[in-house]
């Protein structure tokens, strides 16, 4: 139950600061896993906290506790002015939060069907066959893996200005996972499928078909070939150019990056950087997507943004703070881990959106190319623009077809170089769930990457052995 | 904090079917400062208290996780611990918890400075961070330095009783350097566990240092060359691969490259590689692993010769050997992890390396790095990368990447340094390799 007590502590204690703000957290969940065709782990979470921030002389001093006791909370308080003021004596600073209103809301992502309408055993029995139908598919996968997650958060926020919202997110997740050897040849694949729903995602794809392809995608890479890498053509598939549009233009479109000069894309609002092929999107109000939210953490509401339209630059992603300093409104990116985490300007579901090509066209056009689809990750270089990504799985295109598999291949490139050589963009669209760190602490949210195939002229190809 | 809490929730899972149990319960207190654009901007006071129960019954295992510790969240989790045991199927492969019950090795891992030391000189000690900085015109783009301590107590059924306390500084600093033409960054990530081993300073000097000499770069060019890995390079690259490689669990279920090779050669004769959980102030040290069994040093490779891998009770049990102390937190088990890693010392200097090389690169760390830590296959694009040429450091180069097989390369170690450098968890001195791909 939410202790009622907070509210007269946010008023008590609002006059030792600028600004004071409270977000308490609750969560639970479930985990299942398998491994090898076995049960790897059945885990019942659940959490819960409450972090204080305070703005004072124009520093931030956060303070957290997991023991809602007034007395420990109280505490919390009286240590968030503390540190806010050691800090702001040697560092003081000037916040200009942009003015937003104060909502008193309280909203929740309806199920169409519960987690309860499917006991644990079920469930078990469920991922103990996706495991199995990974692994029978061939005998030289060794390593078969599926993790199921579920569960609820509700998230309260208060804030010296009077807003009160709570809201109440369900989360389902599905990750397959495999490894097959072939002598001292290793190759993995996985997929992933997940968003703010309940037990509806099950019934929405084909789960045993995807994880006999997980299987089947592993084994076929082993006998995926090598090729002189450096500069061709490339074809990145949606989640590769979702993580393109994530890892590289996005971050470089956190205003807070921007401000601390950690961006190649400051000082370019307004001008062309890319093709008129490409438009980039950040919208955290996607229906059941698994980056979507109702109320950012500092209870500003979820927007659509389109970042970069047919090439030019429109604007960044905000944070109150961040709005402040560019005098424009909050665009209801501010998150954070959890309660106990610092706000960062954050992404939600990013993605490019779709043009009119088919895959068969683009691949008609190229002499000699690459094809990558899946990433293995993405690297991030919000100041640099330098896009790097290994890939999960790669062809040859040769003479204006898909010829073998390739190993190990990596592309990189400059963002702002990808951006111009954009030159065709598909009519397919997929969005990829994930979670997106920043800061050392790696504060994690849940973020969705996509987009459609995206051709780039140029890129640079490389292959490990 | 006492054992009580652990104590009550053994016996109430007992009382409600299990056969065997394990309770880990951790308090979790520190300050976390945070440096944007050369300017500390925020200051955390963050508090946890987490709890972990494993209760076993008929070989099924079901965890149950809580935070916000009070009695009745304690005996709640009991009871999902529980439910979970009863509706989870059976691992086959689980024989029994630790069969343990001291004694326990001292190691040297707290320091109440690290908890006593005021908010004002924490903010102090960032201040001196970002005047280092500035002085050597540099900027902090970002940076975090986190002090905390943790109490931990582990209990299970079967006689284990390890209660222990630790200090942890952890400081991660990116910045960069500017010229009238060019820009580079650096990057530096160090763990100790003692305040007085804090030299913010030196290291932020080094690295403005290193990230000075790779301002106005020119394009690398392709080739098969000699590569000199710094400490952090290699980390960045090796460690990844070899704590999978040498990790038993893996090895048992066919997924690690040194499958088979137990006494073999799968690295130059001069490479050794040492998993010592009990050096004193180690970053990952500690008197009991995740299981509680004692921590200890083993030779892991011994001159290229793979000697020993790393085991939990779990998967020790079933290849009939003894725990190496290397159990891990993850539950339930087979959880293996390495505690400390450490390179051995060689003979040469860093110039001896350098003279070594007649075409090459020095790379002092490998940040846009893909490693596939299963396979070992790798690229690196070379961002912070010095052209090495007849013996000379020649200036910067960009714009290339460096890719192939960490395992392939242990075996092309020629030279390894010296001078170890104390990184987090992984001790090493700069290592010289022979033969590696870079493409342009």
């Amino acid at each position: 139950m939410f202790p009622d007590w907070v509210e007269g502590l946010v008023e008590r204690y609002s006059s030792e600061a600028e600004f004071l703000d409270v977000r308490i957290s609750y969560g639970r969940n479930l985990f299942l896993s398998t491994e090898n065709g076995k049960l790897r782990s059945l885990d019942q979470r659940r959490g819960v906290s409450l972090g204080v921030r305070v703005l004072r002389n124009g520093f931030w001093g956060i303070a957290s506790t997991d023991i809602l006791e007034k007395d420990r909370v109280e505490e919390a308080f009286r240590k968030a002015i503390s540190v806010a003021g050691a800090g702001g004596k040697v560092f003081p600073g000037k916040v200009n939060l942009s003015c937003e209103k104060a909502y008193r809301d309280r909203k929740r992502v309806h199920v169409k069907k519960s987690f309860d309408q499917m006991n644990i055993e079920d469930k078990q029995r469920m991922i103990l066959e996706l495991d199995r139908r990974i692994g029978g598919v061939d005998k030289r996968i060794i390593t078969t893996r599926v993790v199921y997650s579920e569960g609820f958060s509700r998230r309260i926020y208060l804030n010296s200005e009077g807003a009160f919202i709570e809201q109440v997110i369900p989360g389902i997740h599905v990750l397959l996972f495999s490894i097959a050897r072939e002598a001292m040849n290793m190759q993995m694949y996985y997929a992933s499928l997940g968003g703010e729903k309940g037990l509806e995602l099950l019934d929405e794809a084909d789960l045993y078909t995807m994880a006999e392809n997980v299987g089947r995608e592993a084994v076929n890479m082993l006998a995926a070939k090598s090729i002189k890498g450096g500069f061709m053509p490339v074809i990145m598939d949606g989640r590769v150019a979702g993580t393109f549009a994530h890892e590289v233009f996005g971050h470089a479109a956190e205003a807070d990056n921007v401000v601390n000069a950690k961006s190649f894309l400051s000082g370019l609002v307004g001008r062309k950087i890319g093709s008129d092929e490409i438009t980039i999107v950040d919208d955290a109000t996607i229906e059941g997507a698994y980056g979507s939210y109702f109320y950012d953490d500092e209870g500003v509401p979820s927007q659509r943004k389109v970042l970069l339209e047919k090439g030019v630059l429109k604007g960044y992603m905000h944070s109150r703070e961040t709005a402040g300093v560019f005098g424009v409104k909050s665009t209801g990116n501010a998150r954070a881990q959890g309660s106990s985490s610092r706000i960062y300007v954050r992404m939600s579901n990013t993605f490019i959106e779709p043009g009119d090509w088919t895959l068969e066209e683009m691949v008609e056009d190229i002499d000699y190319g690459v094809y990558v689809t899946g990433a293995m990750g993405g690297m991030e270089d919000p100041i640099g623009g330098g896009f790097q990504v290994s890939a999960l799985k790669a062809v040859l295109i040769e003479k204006g077809e898909m010829k073998h598999l390739l190993k190990a291949v990596t592309i990189s490139g400059k963002a702002l170089e990808i951006l111009k050589n954009v030159d065709a963009v598909g009519k397919d669209f997929t969005l990829e769930p994930g979670l997106c760190g920043k800061g050392y602490s790696g504060d994690r949210v849940p973020v969705t990457t996509g987009g459609p195939s995206v051709r780039v002229k140029k890129m640079l190809v490389g292959v490990s052995r | 904090m006492s054992f009580g809490y652990a104590r009550k929730a053994i016996r109430e899972a007992i009382n409600r079917g299990a056969d065997q149990v394990e309770v880990r319960i951790y308090l979790t207190r520190g300050r976390r400062m945070l440096l944007e654009n050369n300017r500390l901007t925020y200051f955390e006071a963050p508090e946890y208290s987490n709890a972990v129960i494993m209760a076993v019954g008929s070989k099924k295992i079901g965890v149950a996780r809580c935070n916000g510790l009070n009695e009745k969240i304690i005996l709640d989790t009991v009871d999902k611990a529980v439910a979970s045991m009863k509706a989870a199927a059976p691992d086959p492969d689980f024989e029994t918890l630790l069969q343990y019950s001291g004694p326990y090795p001292t190691v040297e891992v707290y320091d109440k400075r690290v908890v006593e030391v005021s908010s004002e000189e924490l903010v102090e000690i960032c201040r001196e961070a970002v005047e280092t900085v500035k002085e050597n015109h540099g900027t902090i783009a970002q940076g975090e330095i986190y002090l905390g301590e943790r109490e931990e107590i582990l209990l299970n059924s079967e006689g284990v009783e390890a209660k222990g306390r630790s200090t942890r500084i952890d400081f991660n600093i990116t910045l960069y350097v500017s010229s009238d033409t060019s820009s580079s960054e650096g990057f530096i990530r160090r763990g100790r566990r003692f305040l007085e081993d804090l030299n913010l300073r030196e290291d932020l000097e080094k690295l403005l240092e290193q990230t000075r000499l790779t301002l106005n770069p020119r394009k690398v060019e392709g080739g098969v060359v000699d590569v000199i890995l710094g400490p952090d390079a290699v980390e960045d690259l090796f460690l990844g691969p070899l704590s999978v490689a040498i990790n038993g669990d893996n090895i048992r279920k066919g997924r690690s490259a040194f499958l088979g090779k137990i006494g073999a050669e799968v690295a130059s004769a001069g490479f050794t590689l040492i998993d010592d959980g009990l050096l004193n102030r180690g970053y990952r040290s500690s008197p009991f692993d995740g299981e509680g069994y004692p921590c200890r040093r083993k030779i892991v490779i011994e001159k290229g010769v793979f000697k020993e891998m790393l085991l939990d009770n779990y998967t020790a049990l079933k290849l009939g050997r003894s725990s190496t102390g290397n159990a891990g937190l993850t539950r339930p088990p087979p959880s293996v992890t390495p505690t400390n890693l450490i390179v051995a010392p060689g003979t040469a200097t860093l110039e001896e390396m350098i003279r070594e090389v007649r075409k090459g690169i020095y790379l002092p760390r490998a940040t846009a790095t893909f490693v596939n830590p299963v396979t070992g296959a790798f690229s690196a694009e070379l961002r912070q990368a010095l052209k090495i040429e007849n013996g000379e450091i020649r200036g910067p180069v960009r714009w290339g990447m460096l890719s192939g097989n960490v395992f392939e390369m242990l075996k092309k170690i020629y030279l390894i340094g010296k001078k170890q450098e104390k990184l987090s968890d992984t001790i090493t001195p700069p290592i010289l390799v022979k033969g590696v791909a870079v493409e342009a």
